[in-house]
């Protein structure tokens, strides 16, 4: 009982200390599971690959091919994990309109990734995948720039108030194919769009918020990771 | 920690710190606080050192914990002494946060407060309005100002932590409120009185000058307004009914149902405290307030499309 008590007032200590100096905001964690997070490197390189023109990307992490149209209609669909290694094949049967029959098999379809894999191994290389080689310090200043700037005011992005509605959510946006409709999904593009929407995809929504291309840089690091879900 | 402190730069202190004085009005309150807070955890030991002693204690102990002495003096002299020493100490230590006239040459700001956001005006020596404004009250460090705190709606109360203790503005009374900073810096407030719908987004923000600068800042304030080029942006806000509620000097605005927008451009935050100010968050709150505050008296303006938002939002953030 005694022990209780103690218990009780320590932490009352605590967190009025908390308030004195300010931390009244908890910071969710940001989960940086590297395995996810290769999963969805090599998903999204796929997605950039066919938003590129290229017409296969390789999931090298399965070591199962997924194989896509080139398509952009293709490219904006849903994203998933390369972790449930066995819904490829199925994807591939969805979204190949050239090889539908032969991807029923999950063993005729890996088998056939493979060998479509190997031309293609080096193309997949090429395409840059820089938001997961991050640094956690960029990723935090980014969460923080974003924050700052008041992004919340027309978007849902996780951790951060308010979460409005004038944009889209931006949860999981390191899943898409495109934004703004437009434009590959890649480091380099977004820190292009965000210093200046207008400019980068004329007539879309997203007014210039002043900002550094350091914060921009930081902010697209943030909104690259992998949410927690 | 320097994200912590940087969110609360950007933010205009907001939500502020509440046992941290940068001034003279709130550090008795403070220390007042730390006092009760410490005194209060000694007593609650007290208290259960004897329940266990009233337990588990030797025999010989309890005997002497159920005493009549025990009573006398753990229950009647014990507390009797620490109350009226904390009385008079209380009352030694905030007697003078009472405010009650203006002093001679002292800066006096009234300020109203409205469901959900504030209205501030600076007065003059006979207390007629010389600068409007809304949600945001500059001040010079190193000086007292008194603010003069009243409600247009409910009751609400004014509340900056670091510059002075609360107080409660009252519809058709005004209460006298001392503040004085002691350190340039941008404070945050927060009405502290259950006022309805988005209260608890009712916050405010003092920003604390070096004399020389709030000088350069009052300066600005009332040299007269060169008159503004016409833009779109002004058009559609005359035209998109914005002028019905809201004032701009210098213009046909002179709605007064919302705040001022004379100077919105520089102002820390938006949405009464709550949002930092920037074309990008200017846009939003126009586009969906109601999202972001739910339940402010702002109507969305849903219908405004992509180009005629930023125009809007490029108009209000020139407005410095
Ligand atoms: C005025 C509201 C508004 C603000 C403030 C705003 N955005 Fe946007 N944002 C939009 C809209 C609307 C779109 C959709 C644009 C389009 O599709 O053409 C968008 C699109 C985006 C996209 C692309 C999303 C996708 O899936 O296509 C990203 C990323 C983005 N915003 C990030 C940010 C960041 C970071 C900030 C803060 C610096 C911010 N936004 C501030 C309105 C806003
Ligand atoms: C019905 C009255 C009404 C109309 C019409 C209206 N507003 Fe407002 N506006 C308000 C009120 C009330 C607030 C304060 C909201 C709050 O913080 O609770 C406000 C707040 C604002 C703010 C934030 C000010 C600050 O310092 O926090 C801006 C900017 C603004 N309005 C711009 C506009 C624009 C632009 C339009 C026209 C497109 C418009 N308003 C139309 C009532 C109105
Ligand atoms: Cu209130």
């Amino acid at each position: 009982m005694l022990a209780a008590a103690i218990v009780v007032i320590v932490e009352l200590a605590v967190q009025i200390a908390g308030i004195q100096s300010g931390q009244a905001r908890d910071e969710p964690a940001v989960s940086l599971a590297s395995q996810s997070m290769a999963c969805r490197a090599s998903v999204r390189r796929s997605a950039i690959a066919a938003a590129e023109g290229n017409h296969f990307a390789a999931c090298a992490e399965c070591g199962i091919a997924a194989l896509r149209p080139a398509s952009s209609e293709a490219c904006g669909q849903e994203e998933r994990s390369c972790g449930e290694k066995s819904t490829h094949p199925q994807r591939n049967h969805r979204q190949n309109r050239l090889f539908p029959k032969a991807m029923d098999d999950h063993r005729t379809g890996a088998l056939f990734a493979l060998m479509a894999m190997l031309p293609l191994l080096s193309a997949c290389e090429d395409v840059p995948v820089a938001p997961h080689d991050a640094q956690p310090e960029a990723i935090k200043r980014g969460r923080l720039a974003a924050g700052q700037l008041g992004c919340g005011a027309c978007h849902k992005i996780p951790g951060i108030w308010p979460e409005g509605a004038t944009g889209p959510d931006l949860t999981n946006l390191a899943e898409r194919g495109v934004i703004a409709g437009s434009l590959p999904n890649r480091p380099a593009e977004l820190t292009a769009y965000l210093l200046d929407p207008p400019a980068t995809v004329p007539g879309t929504a997203m007014p210039k918020v002043p900002m550094t291309r350091q914060q921009a840089e930081d902010i697209a690091a943030f909104l690259h990771q992998p949410d927690a879900h | 920690m320097p994200t912590e402190t940087q969110l609360k730069a950007v933010l205009g202190g907001w939500p502020p710190a509440v046992l941290n004085p940068a001034g003279p009005y709130s550090e008795p309150v403070t220390l007042l606080a730390w006092a009760l807070l410490i005194g209060g955890t000694v007593v609650l030991a007290i208290v259960l050192a004897a329940l266990a002693v009233a337990l588990w204690g030797a025999p010989s102990l309890r005997r002497r914990l159920g005493g009549d002495r025990a009573i006398w003096i753990g229950g009647i002299a014990f507390p009797v002494v620490v109350l009226t020493a904390l009385l008079v100490w209380g009352l030694w230590l905030t007697g003078d946060l009472a405010a009650k006239a203006p002093r001679p040459g002292e800066m006096r700001v009234r300020i109203t407060g409205e469901m959900w956001w504030w209205r501030v005006a600076y007065l003059d020596e006979s207390g007629r309005t010389v600068i409007r404004d809304a949600n945001e009250l500059h001040v010079p460090v190193g000086s007292t100002v008194l603010l003069e705190l009243d409600s247009a709606d409910v009751i609400h109360s004014f509340w900056v932590p670091r510059l002075a203790g609360k107080m409660n503005m009252i519809p058709g009374r005004r209460n006298l409120l001392r503040i004085q900073a002691d350190q340039p810096g941008t404070f945050g407030g927060q009405c502290a009185e259950y006022c309805g719908g988005p209260h608890a987004l009712m916050g405010f923000a003092v920003v604390a000058h070096t004399p020389e600068s709030f000088d350069r800042w009052r300066a600005s304030r009332l040299a007269a307004r060169p008159a503004s080029v016409t833009s779109r942006g002004q058009e559609l806000f005359m035209a998109s009914g914005c002028a019905a509620c809201h004032t701009i000097a210098g213009t046909q605005a002179a709605g007064l149902a919302g705040p001022d927008l004379t100077h919105v451009g520089s102002r820390r935050t938006l949405g009464a405290g709550i949002l930092p100010n920037n074309r990008g968050t200017l846009a939003g709150w126009i586009a969906d307030s109601q999202t972001i505050k739910p339940g402010n008296r702002m109507p969305n303006y849903k219908q405004l499309d992509a180009r005629e938002l930023n125009a809007l939002a490029d108009y209000l953030a020139g407005l410095k």
